[in-house]
């Protein structure tokens, strides 16, 4: 009908524009819903918008039992559906094509779910119209033209010509509608090999609840990443609440664990931010990173130890406590120090993320790290420029100031030349080459001792040459 | 003539209280003894019998709350008093995300006999999560010690950490450090603010002419500012990485008290004698 008339009818009708993106993005939020009757779910944006509406794919291999079969699988989709506002059909089939063509062609009226009889995908698609199997309106009109009326008469056909007039598309979909041709649907969100779902009577909205239901479902998660050698590193708790939105807390850990308590421990801290909503219906915990883990080996001598140590219960390990401040600080903040080939001094080291130290270490400390120079004990990871008055060319500084504050150099060592990396020199992006740089170690009259260094080297008899420039690098301590 | 009648009575007596006030003493003692003496774990010791003796418990008791001040010569002192601990367990340091000072430069620590992998950093930007963090540090008693560089840390806050000190058995300390050193001197003569058992002052200290060839040589005035059954005093503190033993084998360094003019800082020096 167009605009015009329905005005005609009833003038007090409000227009809106058809906004496709927030459709999509509302109808991907629902693909995530979706997520806890299967994990596999992905929207359907094959179909046509508009007419035949958005669809939803949902890979229900081995999870309809959980919901007493695929009839009530589908039916509870279309049930929750209709409670979000939407007019929802249902259709299970063998292969993703049968399942899109039962469900916009094969349904009669005042059916919602269709269950095709597996092994029946050919009988099924039969009587449809050839529209039924993803052609577009083209190609459809050209089958048309051609009596080619039902999905069955292609079925059977010489594929050469149909090739040759309709394209490769119209076998491929025939194909995948009957399973001769895989078709993969690849999912909304990562799927977790390990996972443990828990769906309640009635929906939860208390913290505790929320707690408690993690702890049992921890023990479940843990007992099968146990049984298949595998520790977490990252974890995933989604709760889903009635109102078909999802809450989503997600942990990381330095090392593989399967400890429960641990882990919970973690989640928990994350518990407050959960919005319960309306209430949670369904919690699904899933192992979205998992790494070999051996089973712990208690020595015989150190077993009695260790039950006793267990009872006390207050120790726990250096990587849990780092997992902790982790979690809740933030993913950078936990780090350790290694050594770096390199002698420029911000490069000699760089900060790693915490791990277990290195066990049997080949070389002493003070070879690793280039110690045999006198270095600060704290470093400026951005030089602080200083004003110095020094003789030239290369004397170290009488005075400089730092800070506001004018330092008079008493006793000063160097220089120490730390030449610019030859690979480093006219580098991409960069405005400047790099300099070299001369180091001192000076001591004010205060007793303080600064790490001072000039970038560049004064050169004689060029005017043009620009003027080099001091920095403070370091502090000693 | 009187007296003599009375005296054997009284020295009668006297042992007699000396013995009540003896069992007393001790009951008191073990009563308010520091965990770390509870359990038996050895204090911390400088190296030095000067520096060990100025402390009631013959230095630094572990699992306990320590304050240290200063500028950047404090990092040094901590980093070495560190390294004295010899542990292999790891060393938690929390420090703010926005550090005026710089960030700990590993080849720097080495001269202070610490090995830069042992530590784990904890960077945060709120005081709160630094302060959650080395609690949280404490109480697991795992590492071996935890730093913490926060600055004006409240009374309560420090006395939760000392109870987490407490609790997990670990040594615990407070470093504030400052860039100048009139800062440096304002705070020593602040009030205690904290609950810590001890607190120092470390700044550096000029060099007199004899001593000033060497532009590397670890040299601090420390002063203990504040200490719990001790008398504040303040010495001029020399850090030694390398010792060695009468065998001419490497061992772990020691603090030393450097020898002072006596026409310098005389005010300190009636305090060391009676001290040692």
């Amino acid at each position: 009908m167009p605009l015009t008339d329905a005005r005609a009818l009833e003038p007090a009708l409000q227009i809106h524009e058809a906004d496709h993106a927030a459709d999509l993005a509302y109808l991907v939020r629902l693909a995530g819903w979706c997520s806890h009757y299967s994990p596999w779910t992905a929207p359907d944006v094959t179909g046509e918008v508009g007419e035949n509406g958005f669809g939803i794919w949902l890979d229900s291999t081995g999870c309809d039992h959980l919901f007493g079969g695929e009839e009530a699988l589908l039916s509870s989709v279309v049930t929750r559906m209709n409670d979000f506002g939407f007019r929802a059909l249902a259709a299970v089939a063998d292969t993703p094509g049968a399942a899109w063509a039962a469900v916009h062609y094969g349904l009669s009226q005042g059916e919602t779910v269709l269950v095709t009889k597996s092994g029946k995908v050919r009988d099924v698609l039969r009587r449809l119209p050839a529209a039924a199997l993803r052609f577009s309106p083209e190609v459809c009109s050209g089958l048309d033209r051609l009596g080619l009326r039902h999905a069955g008469d292609l079925f059977d056909l010489p594929r050469g010509p149909l090739v040759a007039r309709f394209g490769d598309i119209l076998i491929r979909r025939v194909d995948q509608a009957l399973g001769r041709k895989s078709e993969p649907i690849s999912p909304q969100n990562p799927i977790s090999r390990y996972r443990a779902r828990m769906s309640f009577a009635e929906p939860i909205g208390k913290g505790e609840d929320v707690a408690e239901a993690c702890r049992q479902l921890l023990k479940t998660l843990c007992q099968q990443l146990d049984q298949a050698g595998q520790g977490v590193r990252q974890l995933e708790a989604v709760c889903y609440r009635v109102d078909g939105s999802l809450a989503r807390i997600a942990i990381g850990t330095s090392r593989a664990t399967r400890n429960a308590p641990h882990l919970l421990r973690l989640l928990s801290e994350h518990f407050d931010s959960i919005d319960a909503g309306f209430g949670i219906e369904t919690i699904v915990l899933g192992a979205l990173r998992t790494d070999q883990l051996v089973a712990d080996q208690l020595s015989l001598s150190e077993a009695p130890r260790r039950v006793f140590r267990r009872s006390q219960a207050a120790t726990e390990s250096m990587a849990a406590l780092v997992d902790r401040v982790t979690n809740r600080v933030g993913h950078n903040s936990v780090h350790r120090l290694a050594p770096k080939s390199s002698y420029v001094p911000e490069r000699a080291m760089q900060r790693l993320p915490y791990t277990e130290p290195p066990a049997n270490k080949q070389s002493d400390s003070l070879e690793r790290w280039f110690a045999n120079r006198p270095r600060p004990l704290s470093l400026f990871d951005m030089p602080q420029p200083i004003e110095v008055v020094a003789p030239i060319p290369d004397d170290p500084p009488v005075l400089f100031r730092w800070r506001r504050v004018v330092h008079r150099v008493v006793v000063s060592g160097g220089p120490e030349r730390i030449g610019p990396e030859w690979w480093d020199a006219g580098g991409s992006g960069r405005k400047e080459d790099p300099l070299p740089r001369d180091y001192y170690q000076v001591e004010d009259a205060d007793g303080d001792r600064f790490w001072l260094y000039r970038s560049g080297l004064y050169q004689t008899g060029d005017a043009s040459a620009p003027t080099p420039r001091w920095y403070l690098h370091g502090l000693f301590s | 003539m009187g007296q003599c009648l009375v005296f054997p009575a009284n020295q009668e007596q006297a042992s007699d209280r000396a013995a009540v006030l003896r069992t007393l003493r001790s009951e008191i003692g073990a009563a308010e003894a520091l965990r770390s003496v509870r359990h038996g774990m050895a204090p911390l010791g400088f190296g030095d019998s000067i520096l060990d003796s100025a402390l009631p418990w013959g230095g630094l008791p572990q699992a306990a709350l320590h304050e240290i001040n200063g500028t950047a010569a404090a990092m040094g002192f901590t980093a070495a008093l560190a390294s004295r601990l010899a542990s292999p367990k790891p060393i938690l340091w929390c420090r703010s995300s926005r550090n005026e000072t710089g960030s700990v430069y590993g080849p720097g620590l080495i001269p202070f006999g610490l090995d830069p992998e042992q530590i784990v950093f904890i960077e945060a930007k709120k005081k709160q999560d630094l302060l959650w963090a080395m609690e949280e540090g404490l109480r697991s008693g795992q590492p071996a010690l935890v730093i913490g560089e926060i600055d004006a840390v409240s009374l309560v806050a420090s006395r939760r950490l000392q109870l987490a000190a407490e609790a997990g058995g670990v040594t615990a300390f407070l470093l504030n450090t400052v860039v100048t050193k009139r800062i440096c001197e304002k705070a020593s003569t602040k009030s205690a603010t904290t609950v810590a058992l001890t607190r120092w002052v470390v700044s550096s200290e000029a060099k007199d002419e004899s001593q000033r060839n060497d532009a590397r040589r670890s040299q601090w005035r420390v002063t203990l500012a504040h200490c719990r059954g001790g008398i504040p005093q303040s010495w001029l503190v020399e850090w030694n990485h390398e010792g060695s033993d009468a065998g001419g084998k490497a061992t772990q360094g020691y603090f030393s008290v450097v020898a002072e003019f006596l026409d310098r800082q005389s005010e300190h020096r009636p305090r060391l004698q009676e001290a040692s």
